[in-house]
């Protein structure tokens, strides 16, 4: 039976320096949470609370904290990160954005070939990113981001600045990827919504140094997520007041 | 396609007819002159001629050319190494950039004079001699790219943990391929200057050899022969190599 904390952070203490006459900022204080492997996180908060910043410390970009981050599932999990921007590398075609962290094995490129089919993107392998939408080069992150097989997935406003129905089928295409290749994820956005349409679990992250308001299970089914009277009421209920 | 045709064809008619001009003024101004000193472009041009044909036009150029090749090579990955390394580590500029000025202002003969002292007069120090004398230039311009590298990016590597090697070939160095370009320019241009200057010094072949062996007979036919095949040859190496190949690294550009 498998551990039934996948992810634990605890931050006792994260601060930005001070820079350029701005006071020196604390953005943890005391911050624990446990996510369970299999879990779908959205963590939810107004924008530069810190949410990026937390991102970044579970991914090891950023190891200027006080605490401990402890992967109880696999002690070296491979971690996918899909940023706010695609961070694709433009002078390298699609295809060879999604090989780039994996191995130059033939399964490799079946797997890279298998994602692009998958995601409906086969088409544009050998076109350059910066002659993709905004859309499609999220898409290409997206896939860049399952290639590796992640054990934990990070996403940090994926589908911001896209229009309604690209953002949508972003969304769909998420879910369908999760249910074929299982994933712990943490979701960053400021856009209830999103969290209610995909989430299992929503923290919603307020204040500085951030606290956690509230820790809500989301148990629509699939069917009910679709629908935006279901999502409106259960914004209503869980979400109205820390969400003007 | 086409548009693009018309108009390097266009930029084509116009070199051509520049250089018929400047080839015009200068049989102009040989005739007014002692065709000993100041030879014009048909005695040049025999002169050529029959260098080529005994071939020792095409061995001296090889050599000179071997020597560019080999300094240049070394030149661009030390300086390249220094340059990112200066870029990237704050600590590193502080405490080398006097070094860099002091060897960005050293005079090329210098450097050329103390190499053939301290390493003897030998083909390792004339490339050493050439090498030291553009590695300062190639760490500026590459210092700039290391500078500019993008964050995020670079990010993007460490979280997929792609390993150095990959970094290196497709993160960091198609970031610096502008800053490259602009080295290699500037580069071929000075250093074949300089190996010049370091074959007149100090060697027994090669293009500086020729003209500092013509010098000594006052044969101005042989040293402008010369200068002008070698002139031709590196813009060969600019339209056959520099040119396609700056095209394929931008393919990717919009």
């Amino acid at each position: 039976m498998a551990p039934m904390t996948e992810l634990e952070i605890e931050i006792r203490h994260k601060s930005y320096p001070s820079v350029g006459g701005a006071p020196m900022r604390r953005i943890f204080e005391e911050f624990h949470l446990a996510v369970e492997p299999g879990e779908f996180v959205c963590l939810l908060g107004p924008s530069g609370i810190g949410k990026t910043t937390l991102l970044n410390m579970i991914s090891g970009l950023d190891a200027d904290y006080h605490g401990r981050i402890a992967f109880h599932g696999a002690p070296d999990p491979r971690i996918g990160y899909v940023f706010q921007t695609p961070r694709l590398l433009p002078w390298r075609t699609v295809l060879q954005n999604i090989l780039l962290p994996l191995p130059s094995t033939e399964t490799a490129r079946k797997t890279a070939l298998g994602l692009l089919a998958g995601m409906g993107i086969s088409d544009t392998r050998d076109v350059y990113p910066e002659r993709l939408s905004l859309g499609m080069q999220r898409r290409v992150a997206l896939a860049r981001a399952f290639a590796i097989d992640p054990d934990i997935l990070l996403m940090d406003e994926p589908f911001v600045s896209l229009d309604e129905t690209t953002a949508d089928r972003l969304r769909d295409l998420l879910i369908g990827m999760l249910a074929q290749r299982p994933a712990t994820v943490v979701f960053v956005t400021h856009d209830s919504r999103d969290a209610i349409r995909m989430a299992s679990r929503i923290i919603v992250l307020s204040g500085s140094p951030v606290q956690i308001v509230k820790d809500i299970r989301v148990d629509l089914s699939h069917g009910e997520r679709q629908d935006k009277a279901t999502i409106e009421a259960f914004r209503g209920r869980y979400l109205a007041q820390s969400q003007p | 396609m086409k548009k693009q045709l018309g108009w390097g064809s266009k930029r084509l008619a116009w070199s051509a007819l520049s250089i018929v001009a400047l080839v015009a003024a200068w049989q102009a101004a040989a005739m007014f002159s002692d065709p000993r000193l100041f030879p014009g472009p048909g005695k040049v041009g025999a002169t050529l001629v029959q260098a080529g044909l005994d071939g020792a036009l095409f061995t001296h150029i090889g050599i000179t050319l071997a020597r560019v090749l080999a300094s240049f090579v070394l030149a661009m990955v030390i300086g390249t190494a220094i340059g990112i390394a200066l870029g990237r580590v704050l600590l590193l500029d502080r405490l080398f950039d006097p070094w860099l000025i002091l060897f960005l202002n050293l005079p090329a003969l210098v450097v050329i004079v103390l190499c053939y002292i301290w390493l003897g007069l030998n083909e390792a120090a004339a490339i050493t001699a050439v090498a030291i004398n553009k590695i300062p230039n190639v760490a500026v311009t590459l210092r700039e790219g290391g500078r500019a590298l993008d964050r995020d990016l670079l990010e993007m590597a460490a979280v997929y943990r792609i390993g150095w090697w990959r970094t290196l070939r497709h993160v960091i160095l198609p970031q610096l391929a502008p800053y490259f370009m602009a080295a290699i320019r500037s580069g071929l241009a000075l250093v074949w200057k300089i190996v010049l200057v370091v074959e007149l010094l100090g060697r027994s072949s090669g293009v500086g050899f020729v003209i500092s062996a013509a010098f000594q007979v006052f044969d101005v036919a042989t040293i402008l022969a010369y200068a002008l095949a070698f002139v031709v040859v590196i813009q060969m190496i600019e339209f056959a190599i520099l040119q396609p190949w700056e095209r394929r690294l931008n393919r990717w550009r919009r």
